[in-house]
């Protein structure tokens, strides 16, 4: 019986077809387009600035959402990966003598080693023990490794932009070309057979080793993965700020990458990326806000004396809300808007099983 | 030809002996199966010929290989296929989605490869997905391709695992409790479906089974297992009249 009905709501979810049904999405399509590409054209330089490091904290969401949704995998230590990023280029850019490119790459390889080297350990210790190792190690590398003297032994190293991109303009549009590769590997490794190994093994190890996946080498491809994406965040940081120092990793820093993967909806691309985009300007926005007269005169006195714990407060409020109401995030909550662009109809869909991990998931 | 054979394994767990002595052999296209009383060691006796559990001593060959010191991924490509008492499954996966990670040792394609999207993974891509809708067909399920596992109910999810398994194209199912959660209609079905496989596909079929109807339709020989060791083996009909084994079952006759 159940299935009956299941099948009539797959049914149900027809294609827009004619010219006039698409127009309106053509529009919203073309305004999305003017947001992400034009809008930072027509605006002062300062806030391509901080869309490129909306841009960069999506990528990083996109490297957590790998390790977090697709293998089941907690990093608290990621700001730690992203530092090697970072200082990994800056290294090889400054004190090498090599291209930006170069180092972006070698920011890629050194994230998908640290972050392999995890996944060692990954392999022998799970759930919370796992949480404690990494958030060990972006202690370590934050205490320790990025204080090198080769990183400038604690007053950090320079990161020059290359060439071409050195207006804050131009640079948020190299970080989205970078972004359009990333979302472009995640995508491909979802659908193809890595994807799909990583995905059963997450979910139920024994099947997936029945199913001849080899659990050891998917789970390590995973964080060689997820460490790619976040070396490659790390050396846009790094070049983006034009100087890296140890103290730009802080442990605060890792848990904002876990509060906006979760938040903008794990195993979800697009929510990832609106979570990571979200978290890093909002707090930008909401100061330029409150320093408006009239929000000033609006707000109560606490919140306009508490203004900077105020970033954190929303940040917590969200995490609680996604945790305990939708599990799926900003990604689940625009399921309806995504499907009516791509020429459905304007509804969650059909059946939309999320596999709930929050609150109501507990057995 | 023996496809299967198991040669004295046992193991014990800590002070349990789960398993002592116990040697199974299945013969090519042969059906047999595995029965006894709940906590007899049958799944037991499944993990160590899969390779989940390593049997402290006895042995494991599989298609005239040895087997006993591969992993289990290791073993699942040289064709055991099994499934689990409690639903194999990715269940946050649709149908297809499962079918086509079944077929994970079938991929020609690297993973690297499928991660940069190169042509002939793409073209590959194709070639599962028809299969899967393929597999599906055999088993009366592409109707279903599209749906989440999670949604659907015990009995379909128990077809939905026998789609996936056949999707890694076995040499052998193992199959656990097929019939655990049906009626005795869909028990009967379930009998017509494997004496199908088994002539459509040549399959060689061992199976853990209660449901004492189907094993006697289909099994062509049976073994008993109770408190680990082997009570009694034979033809299902014979095996059913054996006095030990209805003592197993039914414990002893009151003085």
């Amino acid at each position: 019986m159940a299935v009956a009905s299941l099948e009539r709501d797959v049914v149900a979810e027809r294609r827009a077809t004619t010219v006039v049904q698409w127009l309106p999405r053509i529009a919203a399509w073309l305004v999305i387009a003017y947001l992400v590409l034009l809008m930072p054209l027509r605006l002062d330089q300062f806030h391509s600035d901080r869309f490129a490091l909306g841009v960069i904290y999506a990528i990083v969401a996109l490297s957590l959402n790998v390790l977090i949704g697709y293998a089941g995998q907690i990093s608290l230590g990621h700001q730690g990966f992203f530092g090697v990023g970072a200082f990994t280029s800056a290294f090889v850019v400054t004190s090498q003598g090599q291209s930006f490119w170069v180092g972006l790459i070698a920011a890629g390889i050194g994230g998908a080693i640290s972050s392999a080297l995890m996944g060692l350990v990954a392999l022998r210790v799970k759930g919370l023990y796992l949480a404690l190792v990494t958030l060990a190690y972006g202690r370590l590398a934050q205490e320790s490794l990025f204080l090198l003297p080769a990183f400038g032994g604690g007053a950090g190293i320079e990161a020059p932009r290359p060439a071409g991109f050195v207006t804050d303009r131009a640079y948020y549009y190299l970080c989205l070309m970078v972004l359009v590769v990333v979302v472009y590997t995640d995508w491909r490794f979802v659908k193809s057979k890595a994807g799909r190994a990583v995905n059963a093994l997450r979910e139920n190890e024994q099947v997936a080793s029945s199913y001849a996946v080899n659990i050891r080498t998917y789970k390590l491809l995973a964080f060689v993965i997820a460490g790619i994406f976040v070396g490659l965040a790390g050396a846009l940081f790094a070049a983006r700020g034009q100087r890296v120092v140890a103290g730009d990793f802080e442990f605060q820093l890792a848990l904002l990458f876990v509060i906006m993967t979760v938040v903008g909806g794990i195993r979800d691309r697009v929510g990832v990326v609106i979570g990571g985009v979200f978290f890093a300007l909002f707090s930008d926005y909401l100061a330029d806000f409150l320093d408006k007269d009239w929000a000033h005169n609006l707000l109560p006195q606490f919140v306009n004396e508490n203004r900077d714990q105020l970033g954190s407060v929303v940040g917590a409020v969200l995490l609680v809300i996604t945790l305990i109401k939708y599990p799926g995030g900003i990604g689940q909550q625009l399921r309806p808007v995504r499907s009516w662009l791509t020429g459905g109809p304007f509804s969650a869909g059909h059946s939309d099983g999320f596999v709930e991990e929050g609150v109501r998931g507990r057995p | 030809m023996a496809v299967l054979d198991v040669d004295n394994i046992s193991i014990r767990f800590g002070g349990l002996q789960a398993l002592s002595d116990v040697s199974i052999q299945v013969n090519e296209f042969e059906i047999v199966g595995l029965i006894g009383p709940n906590g007899a060691g049958k799944t037991t006796a499944f993990n160590c010929i899969t390779g989940f559990y390593t049997p402290n001593t006895g042995r494991v060959r599989f298609m005239g290989e040895e087997v006993s010191e591969l992993a289990v991924h290791e073993r699942a490509r040289t064709g055991m296929g099994r499934t689990f008492q409690q639903v194999g499954l990715v269940k946050g996966a649709t149908v297809l989605e499962n079918v086509v990670t079944a077929q994970h040792a079938k991929v020609g394609y690297g993973a690297v490869s499928g991660i940069l999207g190169t042509g002939t993974s793409l073209a590959e891509e194709k070639v599962l997905r028809n299969r899967a809708m393929e597999i599906l067909d055999l088993v009366g399920l592409a109707h279903l391709a599209e749906l989440r596992v999670a949604g659907l109910p015990y009995g379909t999810m128990k077809n939905v695992e026998m789609a996936a398994v056949l999707a890694t194209d076995p040499e052998i199912l193992m199959l656990d409790e097929p019939s655990s959660g049906m009626g005795p209609e869909e028990a009967h079905e379930l009998g017509d479906t494997l004496l199908r496989l088994r002539k459509e596909l040549g399959l060689t079929i061992l199976m853990i089974e209660h449901h004492v109807p189907l094993v006697v339709r289909v099994c062509d020989y049976v073994y008993v297992l109770n408190f680990g060791q082997l009570l009694t083996e034979g033809e299902a009909t014979a095996v059913q009249k054996h006095p030990e084994v209805i003592v197993a079952y039914l414990g002893e006759e009151a003085e």
